[in-house]
C-alpha cells in the first residue's frame, strides 16, 4: 500500500483479522453425536446380572409375631379317581421310595416360569419358557411309613432360606435392560408345573386344583399361577391369575391353609 | 509544508493473514477400538459391587457356668459331666447365621393326605427368639463403610505389666517404653514406629518439658541387635534426665520446621454407607474351616455346638455409588471398608464392644485402657431385649444405618509424604457378663488386671479394607497457576511452594511393583470381591499378642495362634 507524503494528517483504518467460522460447534455436535450412537446404538449398557429373589415374608401361623419366609408345595396324583399324596400312584413303591432306588431318586417336578408378552394370560402360544427349577423326590419332606416301618419321601416340598433353599429363591435380571425392544419385560410370571417319571418315562401335566373330571380344563385358567417379583426389595409373591386376587390375604405358598397346590391333570 | 514531512511516498505493508476451513462434506469414517472403549466406559463407571466369602476362626475355649436356665439347657456340658453347670457357651451365641431356629415343620395326620403343621427348633427358649429370617442378622452385622474424618482425641492408655500406664490422646503419638543408658535412651515402640535415623522425635511425657522445642530430639540410630528390631527401636541422646517408663512420639523431618513436618496422628472414623438389609450372607457350599466341628446331644437330648466350621458368602445387594462422598482427606474415596460389628442381639454380652489397637492386648495382664467406658465404641447405640425370664435385664445393639459414625485404625500422616501409614487396625473387644457365664473372665489370678470393670473376653477386628482405586506410591509435583487443571487429592506444600499430588491409576493398569486395580467389568459395575478370614480370638489363651519386637519373630514360642 502506497501512502502519499503529506502535510495533512493521515488515519490508517485497518480492519482487525477476521475469521468467519462458518463450520463452528460442528466438531463439538459431531463428538456429541458419536457419543450418543455408541451409546444409544451400537454399545448400550444392558444390565445382564442376575439377582436372587426370596419368598415374600409373611406371619408364621402357630407363631404369629414372628415372620418366616417358607414355601410349601404340595403336589397330588391321580390314585383311581381320588387324588392322593403319595408316590405309588405313578408306580414308585413304598420300597422303591425308601430305599431310594433310582426310579425314585431321577424323578422330579419341575416348576416352569413363563412369560407372555405384555403379560397377557398364558397359553401354548404365547408363552415363554425363560426358567425352571427342579425339585427332585428326595428333596421332599418325608415321614415314617407304619407299613415299610421305614421312611419315604412324600410330595410336599418346603424351602426357606436356611433349609432346602434351592426350593426357594428364585433368579432373574435386576432390571429389564437386557429385554429392551422385546414385549418380554416387566416382573410378572406364569407358573406350571410338570413330573418327570424315571419309572416308565412319561411326563405329567398339572393344574392347580381339583377339577371334576366332568369339566372341561382351560388351559390357560386352571394351570398356571401369577408369580410377581418385586425388585425393590428383591422378593416375590405368588398369586391366582386374576387382579382381583393380587391381595397379601390371596398369596399361595403359605405354610397352613394356602400352600401352593398341583393336582395332575385327568386325561 | 512541515519541514519534517518528506516528500516521498511511504509503503506500509499490511500482511492479510488467512484462516479457512474447508466445510466437511460427505461420510466421516470413525474406527471404534472395542479395546479401548472398554478401558473407557470402565474408567468413566463409579459403580462398586462388594461381594466376597468370610470365613469365622474360631476356637470356643473358655469354659463356664452359669445359673441361668435358658443359657444351661443350650450350654456345651464339659467332658464327663451331666446335670452340671459347667461347659461352653453354645457356639450359635457367636455364629453369624443361627441354626437355633423357631420354624414350621410337617406332620403326618392319621387321615389320608392329612398334613399338620408343628413348630419345630427352640419352641421356648426362655430367652428370646430367633426365626429362619433373623437367624443371619442376629449376632453379627455387615455394613459398608467409608472414612470421613480423623479423630485426635480419642483417648488411650498404654499399660505395661506391673499396672505402669500412661494416658495420652489419638494426636498425641504413639507409645514407647524407655530403658536409659547413660545419656542414651533406648524407645521401644510396640507397633511398627516408621521413623529413620536423621528424622527427629517429638516426645510427650510426664516429667518432660512443655516446650516443644525442648522435647525434640534428633534419632540417633534405629533398632538394636535382634533381627527386624529397627521398626520398633529408637535411639536417642539427651543430657536430660528422663524418668518416665512410657513415652508417647511424634514423628518429625526437619526440627527448623517443625510445625509443617512433624506427623499427624488420629484414629479414622467412618461413617456407615448401607443399612442392615442391604446384605445377604449365605453358608459356601459346603466349604468348612479347617478345624472340626464340635457337638454333641446335652442332658435334654439338644444337640448343642462348641465349634462349627462357619464360611459364608456376602453379598451387598446394590452397587456402591463412588460419587458426591470425601474422604478425611477430602477427596473420593479410593479404599472403602466391610465393617463386621457385634450385634449382642441375645444380650449375653457387655455392651457396646470397646475399642483398642494391637498395642493394647498383652499375653499375661490386661490393659487399663479397656478399664471403664472410655474406650466404648459409642458409635452403636444400645437397647433393652425383651426376654421371657424374670429377673434379668439384657442389653444388645441396634442396627446401625447410613451416617452412623465407627471408630477405625490408629493412622500417622505425613503432610509432605501425602501418605496414611496404618500404625494399627482398631479391634472390638467384647466380654461375656460375667454374671450370666462365669468363665473367670474378673478373676486377676486368670489374666493379670482383670477386674469387675475390666473383664478379659474375645476381641476382632471389624473393618476390613477394600482398595476401590489405587493412588500411585510416587508423588507428582507442579508449580503452575492453573489449578483447575489439577487432581482433587492436590495439596499445596508451603515450604516447598509446590502443588504435590499421587497420580491415580486406571482401572486396569498395574505398576511394576505390581499396584493398581484390575476388577472383572460388565453391566456397567466394577465386581470387587473381597474374602476375609475373620479371627475371633480368645484374650487369654490366644499368646501371640506380644508386641513386634518380642513376639512377631519368635515363631517357636507361639501357640494357640
Amino acid at each position: 500500500m502506497k501512502i502519499l507524503g503529506t502535510s495533512e494528517d493521515i488515519n490508517i483504518i485497518l480492519n482487525p483479522k477476521m475469521d468467519i467460522n462458518i463450520d463452528l460447534g460442528w466438531e463439538e455436535n459431531f463428538k456429541d453425536y458419536e457419543e450418543d450412537i455408541l451409546k444409544k446404538i451400537i454399545n448400550p449398557i444392558e444390565n445382564y446380572e442376575t439377582v436372587r429373589f426370596a419368598h415374600k415374608e409373611y406371619p408364621m401361623p402357630l407363631f404369629p409375631i414372628e415372620k418366616q419366609n417358607d414355601i410349601w408345595f404340595y403336589f397330588y396324583f391321580l390314585s383311581g379317581d381320588t387324588y392322593v399324596q403319595d408316590y405309588q400312584p405313578v408306580g414308585i413303591t413304598l420300597n422303591e421310595n425308601s430305599k431310594m432306588l433310582k426310579q425314585s431318586t431321577r424323578s422330579f417336578f419341575n416348576i416352569e416360569f413363563y412369560k407372555t408378552p405384555n403379560d397377557v394370560f398364558p397359553d401354548r402360544i404365547n408363552r415363554r419358557l425363560v426358567m425352571t427349577r427342579n425339585l427332585s423326590l428326595p428333596l421332599g419332606e418325608k415321614y415314617f411309613n407304619t407299613t415299610i416301618k421305614d421312611n419315604i419321601f412324600i410330595p410336599l416340598f418346603t424351602g426357606s432360606n436356611i433349609r432346602n433353599k434351592e426350593n426357594m429363591y428364585l433368579f432373574w435380571f435386576k432390571d429389564d435392560s437386557a429385554f429392551n425392544e422385546t414385549e418380554l419385560t416387566g416382573t410378572t410370571f406364569w407358573m406350571t408345573a410338570k413330573f418327570y417319571n424315571a419309572n416308565d418315562g412319561t411326563i405329567l401335566d398339572f393344574v392347580k386344583s381339583d377339577i371334576p373330571i366332568t369339566t372341561k380344563i382351560n388351559e390357560t385358567n386352571d394351570m398356571y399361577y401369577k408369580v410377581i417379583l418385586d425388585r425393590d426389595n428383591y422378593t416375590y409373591q405368588v398369586f391366582e391369575m386374576w387382579e382381583e386376587q393380587l391381595d397379601e390375604e390371596f398369596r399361595f405358598g403359605r405354610s397352613g391353609l394356602n400352600p401352593i397346590t398341583f393336582y395332575e391333570k385327568r386325561q | 509544508m512541515n519541514k519534517k514531512v518528506f516528500e516521498e511516498d511511504l509503503i506500509v505493508p499490511l500482511k492479510l493473514d488467512d484462516n479457512s476451513k474447508l466445510l466437511r462434506e460427505g461420510d466421516k469414517d470413525i474406527v471404534l477400538n472395542i479395546s479401548e472403549y472398554f478401558d473407557y466406559e470402565r474408567n468413566q463407571s463409579n459403580n462398586y459391587k462388594i461381594f466376597g466369602k468370610i470365613r469365622m476362626i474360631f476356637r470356643n475355649l473358655y469354659s463356664g457356668s452359669t445359673l441361668y436356665e435358658p443359657l444351661l439347657r443350650n450350654l456345651y456340658l464339659v467332658n464327663g459331666q451331666t446335670s452340671s453347670t459347667k461347659g461352653f457357651l453354645p457356639y450359635n451365641e457367636l455364629s453369624f447365621v443361627r441354626k437355633d431356629t423357631l420354624h414350621e415343620s410337617n406332620e403326618m395326620g392319621d387321615t389320608p393326605n392329612e398334613i399338620n403343621l408343628k413348630l419345630k427348633g427352640t419352641e421356648y427358649t426362655g430367652h428370646t427368639v430367633t426365626t429362619n429370617i433373623t437367624a443371619p442378622y442376629k449376632n453379627w452385622n455387615l455394613y459398608l463403610s467409608y472414612v470421613y474424618s480423623g479423630d485426635t482425641n480419642f483417648p488411650m492408655t498404654y499399660t505395661l505389666t506391673g499396672d505402669t500406664q500412661f494416658s495420652f490422646n489419638s494426636g498425641d503419638g504413639i507409645p514407647f517404653r524407655v530403658e536409659k543408658y547413660g545419656t542414651k535412651y533406648t524407645l521401644t515402640c510396640p507397633v511398627e514406629h516408621g521413623m529413620n535415623p536423621g528424622e527427629y522425635i517429638i516426645l510427650l511425657g510426664d516429667n518432660l518439658y512443655d516446650d516443644v522445642n525442648k522435647r525434640t530430639f534428633s534419632i540417633i540410630s534405629v533398632g538394636n541387635e535382634v533381627y527386624n528390631s529397627e521398626k520398633y527401636v529408637i535411639n536417642i541422646s539427651s543430657s536430660l534426665d528422663i524418668t518416665d517408663k512410657i513415652l508417647v512420639g511424634k514423628r518429625c523431618l526437619d526440627i527448623n520446621n517443625i510445625d509443617a513436618t512433624t506427623s499427624k496422628y488420629y484414629v479414622h472414623k467412618h461413617k456407615i454407607m448401607t443399612n442392615v438389609d442391604d446384605y445377604t450372607i449365605d453358608n459356601a457350599g459346603f466349604e468348612k474351616t479347617i478345624w472340626e466341628e464340635e457337638r454333641k446331644l446335652n442332658d435334654d437330648d439338644i444337640i448343642v455346638e462348641r465349634n462349627r466350621m462357619e464360611a459364608l458368602i456376602y453379598d451387598f445387594k446394590n452397587p456402591i455409588v463412588l460419587t458426591g462422598i470425601t474422604n478425611n482427606l477430602g477427596y473420593t474415596p479410593t479404599d472403602i471398608y466391610v465393617s463386621v460389628v457385634f450385634k449382642n442381639s441375645n444380650g449375653y454380652f457387655n455392651y457396646p464392644p470397646k475399642v483398642g489397637y494391637k498395642f493394647h492386648f498383652h499375653d499375661s495382664w490386661i490393659d487399663n485402657h479397656f478399664d471403664g467406658t472410655a474406650s466404648n465404641e459409642n458409635g452403636v447405640s444400645k437397647v433393652p431385649i425383651t426376654t421371657n425370664t424374670v429377673g434379668y435385664t439384657f442389653t444388645g445393639g441396634t442396627s446401625l444405618t447410613i451416617g452412623d459414625t465407627l471408630t477405625g485404625a490408629f493412622i500417622e500422616y505425613n503432610e509432605s509424604e501425602l501418605k496414611e501409614r496404618i500404625i494399627s487396625e482398631s479391634f472390638h473387644k467384647m466380654t461375656i457378663r460375667h454374671d450370666i457365664f462365669n468363665h473367670g473372665q474378673i478373676d486377676g489370678d486368670n489374666l493379670a488386671g482383670a477386674s469387675e470393670t475390666n473383664p478379659f473376653g474375645l476381641f476382632y477386628q471389624p473393618h476390613y479394607r477394600i482398595k476401590l482405586r489405587q493412588l500411585s506410591p510416587y508423588i507428582e509435583t507442579s508449580d503452575t497457576n492453573e489449578i483447575f487443571n489439577l487432581p482433587e487429592n492436590t495439596r499445596y506444600n508451603d515450604l516447598e511452594k509446590l502443588w504435590k499430588w499421587h497420580d491415580l491409576y486406571d482401572h486396569g493398569y498395574i505398576d511394576l511393583d505390581g499396584f493398581g486395580t484390575n476388577f472383572p467389568f460388565a453391566n456397567n459395575t466394577h465386581y470387587v470381591r473381597n474374602d476375609i478370614n475373620f479371627y475371633l480370638r480368645n484374650e487369654q489363651i490366644y499368646t501371640n499378642k506380644k508386641d513386634g519386637l518380642m513376639g512377631f519373630n519368635k515363631t517357636k514360642l507361639k501357640i494357640n495362634c
